[in-house]
């Protein structure tokens, strides 16, 4: 990248569109802004994403993007630019109700974690707003739903926070009624994995035999009999059955 | 006579350690500097702090590319 697209003369002018943040991993604490790389939730280097006035993440971590063609950085610089423009149409013009539907479900798609289900349900409903983002919606919901409470759940987890079993246990609550509900995730789904492991603990905890054998289907149809958590699995429906498991309300 | 000679090992010892953590510093400086120094680098304004890269993004209403690169290592 350095030594090719970064030199060349559509990034020249096409910066003119965006502020350019270099931040430089030194191994050098004295450096500006180390670290950062993780805050993003990135994993390698060379990493590029687009970021709002307020730092936050709107494009390039999933999937990982490189802006090593013209084509390639206005597919994100489009999109970012898009909700720029929508940010300010709500801001001058409060009324407009389709621009304020629009924004609220693009920005919801974009960080899921960070989502209002409700509102983007209400929004989804506006006149005006885009048939295929509304389609985007629809398909991503039970995804949605789900990264909503996994995420804080996951980084929770991750930096041993206090609140972890908390968020856990909000996590397989959710999941567990979202099935009782109706409302999964398919195969190819973002967390599939986590969703169904989590449903059937959520199961569990609440005493729902019913519940937790239909996630244990899914789970062992999914990753066949010699899954390493299968097994475990099992052996807690056993349990449940026996009377031995604890529930939660 | 003994604890002296382990006070002055472990001072040895303490002595080398700092040299090469100063030594890995000027290293890892050295790096930093030379890769300020890319074309890449000179061929755009880039800003070098989030900080002000955010000012800058609130007082043009542009977003914010981030490139996430290291000097460290190629």
């Amino acid at each position: 990248m350095e030594g090719g697209p970064l030199l060349s003369d559509w990034w020249v002018e096409e910066s003119k569109r965006f502020v350019p943040y270099l931040n430089i991993s030194a191994m050098l604490d004295e450096k500006p802004d180390q670290g950062m790389l993780s805050q993003y939730g990135l994993g390698g280097y060379p990493s590029f994403i687009f970021l709002d006035t307020d730092g936050v993440l709107l494009y390039g971590r999933e999937p990982y993007w490189r802006p090593d063609s013209k084509s390639s950085l206005e597919l994100g610089l489009g999109e970012v630019e898009s909700i720029f423009k929508l940010r300010k149409r709500v801001e001058d013009f409060p009324e407009d109700l389709a621009a304020r539907a629009h924004l609220t479900l693009i920005e919801g798609l974009l960080n899921p974690a960070r989502a209002n289900i409700v509102a983007m349900g209400e929004a989804a409903k506006v006149e005006g707003v885009p048939a295929d983002l509304v389609e985007k919606w629809r398909a991503s919901r039970a995804t949605i739903r789900f990264l909503a409470v996994f995420d804080p759940y996951r980084t929770a987890y991750k930096q041993g926070s206090e609140d972890r079993e908390e968020k856990r246990t909000k996590a397989i609550t959710t999941c567990y009624q979202m099935v009782k509900a109706g409302d999964r995730l398919d195969e190819e789904a973002e967390g599939f994995r986590p969703f169904w492991v989590l449903a059937f603990d959520g199961a569990i905890a609440a005493g729902d035999e019913k519940i937790a054998h239909i996630c244990l289907e899914v789970y062992e149809d999914a990753y066949g009999v010699q899954d390493r958590y299968l097994k475990k699995m099992k052996e807690k429906c056993k349990d449940m059955a026996r009377g031995n498991t604890k529930t939660v309300g | 006579m003994l604890k002296l000679k382990i006070g002055t090992l472990t001072t040895s010892l303490l002595m080398v350690a700092t040299m090469a953590m100063a030594q890995d510093d000027a290293r890892m400086e050295k790096n930093y500097q030379e890769k300020l120094q890319k074309k890449f680098v000179k061929k755009i304004e880039w800003v070098t702090t989030l900080a002000e890269a955010r000012k800058i993004s609130e007082k043009k209403g542009l977003p914010i590319l981030a490139y996430f690169t290291r000097s460290y290592s190629p």
